[in-house]
């Protein structure tokens, strides 16, 4: 009992200071998603500016399929960097799960639900293994997951035979139904975020995952086994991962063997921008997905206004940049931007930058 | 005491060797020369360069002959369907020259440096004949090792990708389509169909800077000189890197771009395949559509009709066979025999739904109902050979 109730009264202590000094607009201000939404509305509000075109239905719909794709990637990719980690193994999975989806969907009997399923859980078990070996033997998990790639990707070689199948045309009418006017895989990702958004800050489990994450041996001490909410990380990256994977054989009909490549870094990029730091600790989900959002969008604006690929990948690397110095130099606090505004501000408070980067980034 | 007596062993050893590699290089020479006398690593009575038609192939048995020879191909990317097609091809066109004792193949997965170490690895290994697609990079980028290969003394034809260089110096000859020609059947299907209203058109290409589909682009800019009725919207090849999933995310960004496009054009089939997915994601009908065949193409092309009025479907042959040529040629050079065939074609349209372009076939009919989605319905496997190769 004692057990359950500390992480949940640590947590609030530490908020509750804050509010008393600063009051509410600065603290929704230093939420993680509100930063991260103000960059999505000012980069829609800009969009017609470059092109009308960029804000049409058509744009947009044609646009929430990959980013929603990006965002549930990224939301596994979330939970890991919140546990200190970092998914690099991203790519094998979302290819593992396109291609099997594909392959064993495409088989003659196989009910294309079924081999969905398949796909989501023999691909999630490289993330369980991921997770063992850097719960247990403490690795890296750079290193860990980099070679968890190479076999996932080594996986794909053996089950394709080296060439891509096409998706069973349930899955594939299935990825570009509308429900609402809406593509559906947007619903879905929508769902995704939200869900996990309130296990990760309204229950015991995802406050002491976050936890876990922020100070491994305060969990330890206070009798948190750290181990299993650092598996589930990887467990559930890889997861999340291999359903989008599904998705995306569905939404491309043909599946190539080197789908996934395009989100890993969008995937990490989703992430900071959304304003989860990449040391670990408290994230933010919805932060997460309007990092994917923006980073859909732009890539759909930077496209409008040259088909130079050099120029879309320079222009696009230098706003990701900027996005993300940004959300990383404000942190947690609205200190920083009054510093930049006001010098007198930023002389006397001279404690909050020095503990943003650790708290709230 | 020891190191004097071992000098003169070690003297004798290496004059040994070297008289061996000599006498090696010296059997390969006359095994390889022709009557001139020359090296047929870079001359022989193979027309090369000639440009002509498909009709002017030659059988495979005029050009083989009866010593023992090693073939290795290298595919600078080597991972999409064509590339697939494309060896399955050479396997087959290998497999009727019985001398023919292994067919060893390499794909460069888009890799320079893996796609270079494999090409000057199989001349080190004394592979008699290499036929390169140098297309993981600039064309440029790959003539160093091709060059070094034919020094080395193995026939090297280049095939399907421009290798610069030039055939007799650097390699032995180069076979392909020429894709400016391609290009201009494209556009000129485009402005014929679209007649007199005109319209806006997109051209998707593939890796950012690909020789071939800047040759093709230049082709059809070409023919949309004459015809400024038709608005070619792209200033440059849109990158896709011959893949579905990154042409279907191009077409996404092309769409929300132009509000009003008339035709596309894809210089690979399966790109082609993208921009269809990209059109029905957005929930936007389909317009003309112009590239190399694909069986998915031609056999869901009715389907596609029925819910979009407006889409007409023409394509030229995807040249999957034209590896057959350049091992034709190579075999040729090999057993010092001629091969007056063409080395560069002019490939026109090979289906048209709208029927207007002669010699063309129905989408229905090209449709090879046997044989995989992935297939080319122009290539010249049989539907079993397809099976075998797309399961």
């Amino acid at each position: 009992m004692t057990t359950h109730s500390t992480p949940v009264a640590t947590v609030p202590a530490e908020r509750a200071e804050p509010v008393n000094r600063r009051g509410l607009p600065a603290v929704v201000f230093s939420w993680p998603g509100t930063r991260a939404l103000i960059a999505v509305v000012a980069l829609f509000a800009v969009s017609p500016l470059f092109s009308l075109g960029t804000i049409s239905h058509t744009a947009i719909v044609s646009m929430l399929p990959f980013a929603a794709l990006t965002a549930v990637v990224a939301v596994g990719q979330t939970l890991v960097i919140q546990q200190g980690g970092l998914d690099l193994s991203i790519a094998g999975a979302v290819t593992l799960g396109a291609v099997f989806a594909a392959k064993l969907g495409s088989l003659a009997g196989m009910d294309p639900i079924v081999a969905a399923v398949i796909a989501v859980a023999v691909t999630s078990i490289f993330g369980v293994l991921s997770g063992i070996v850097v719960a247990f033997l403490d690795l890296p998990p750079l290193v860990v997951t980099i070679a968890s790639n190479a076999l996932m990707v080594g996986m794909v070689q053996a089950v394709s035979g080296g060439f891509s199948s096409h998706a069973p045309n349930q899955l594939s009418d299935f990825a570009l139904s509308r429900w609402l006017g809406l593509p559906v895989l947007a619903f879905g990702a929508l769902a995704v975020v939200l869900i996990g958004q309130a296990v990760l800050k309204l229950t015991r489990v995802g406050r002491r995952f976050e936890l876990v994450g922020e100070n491994r041996r305060a969990a330890e001490y206070i009798g948190v086994s750290p181990k299993a909410y650092i598996i589930s990380a990887y467990w559930l990256s890889a997861l999340l991962a291999a359903a989008a994977g599904v998705m995306l054989a569905g939404l491309l009909r043909i599946p190539t063997l080197t789908a996934g490549e395009a989100y890993l870094l969008p995937s990490i990029a989703a992430v900071v921008l959304g304003g989860t730091a990449l040391t670990g600790g408290r994230g933010s989900i919805v932060g997460t997905a309007l990092g994917a959002l923006f980073l859909a969008q732009l890539s759909q604006l930077v496209q409008t206004f040259t088909q130079s690929t050099a120029v879309q990948n320079i222009v696009q690397a230098l706003i990701i940049g900027v996005g993300i110095v940004a959300q990383l130099q404000l942190g947690g606090s609205t200190a920083r931007l009054k510093g930049l505004v006001s010098k007198k501000t930023a002389t006397t408070a001279p404690t909050p930058p020095t503990q943003a980067p650790q708290r709230g980034v | 005491m020891n190191n004097t007596t071992m000098r003169p062993v070690r003297l004798v050893a290496s004059a040994a060797v070297v008289a061996a590699a000599l006498i090696l290089a010296g059997c390969s020479s006359t095994n390889s020369s022709t009557s001139g006398g020359t090296s047929n690593t870079l001359h022989a009575d193979i027309a090369a360069g000639k440009v002509g038609t498909v009709a002017g192939f030659t059988k495979i048995g005029d050009v083989c002959g009866s010593k023992p020879v090693t073939v290795t191909v290298v595919d600078g990317y080597g991972t999409n369907s064509w590339s697939k097609t494309v060896k399955a091809e050479i396997d087959s066109e290998a497999a009727k020259c019985k001398s023919i004792s292994s067919v060893s193949y390499t794909a460069g997965a888009g890799d320079l440096a893996a796609t270079n170490a494999a090409i000057t690895g199989a001349a080190a290994k004394g592979s008699n004949i290499l036929l390169v697609i140098p297309d993981a990079g600039p064309g440029q980028a790959q003539l160093a090792s091709v060059r070094k290969a034919t020094k080395a003394g193995t026939i090297v034809v280049p095939f399907a990708s421009d290798p610069t260089g030039k055939a007799g110096t650097d390699y032995l000859d180069y076979a392909d389509q020429i894709p400016s020609f391609s290009g201009q059947a494209w556009a000129q299907w485009v402005v014929d169909t679209l007649g007199d209203k005109g319209g806006n058109v997109v051209f998707l290409g593939g890796p950012a800077g690909a020789a071939v589909s800047a040759q093709e682009f230049i082709g059809i800019q070409k023919v949309l000189a004459k015809n400024p009725q038709i608005k070619l919207l792209t200033p440059e090849p849109v990158t896709t890197n011959w893949d579905p999933a990154q042409a279907q995310q191009a077409m996404a960004g092309l769409l929300s771009q132009f509000p009003k496009i008339d035709a596309v054009i894809a210089d690979y089939g399966a790109v082609a395949n993208g921009v269809i997915r990209a059109y029905q994601a957005a929930g936007v009908t389909l317009p003309l559509l112009t590239s190399t065949d694909d069986n998915s193409l031609s056999c869901g092309f009715d389907a596609l009709k029925a819910t979009n009025p407006g889409y007409e479907l023409a394509t030229n042959s995807s040249r999957t066979w034209i590896g057959r040529v350049a091992l034709r040629k190579a075999l040729a050079a090999f057993y010092g025999k001629a091969d007056h065939e063409p080395s560069l074609f002019n490939l026109g349209l090979v289906e048209d739904s709208t029927g207007k372009t002669a010699d063309t076939k129905k989408p229905a009919d090209a449709c090879l109902t046997d044989a995989p989605t992935d297939a080319s319905p122009s290539s010249l496997l049989t539907s079993d050979e397809f099976k075998k190769i797309f399961g």
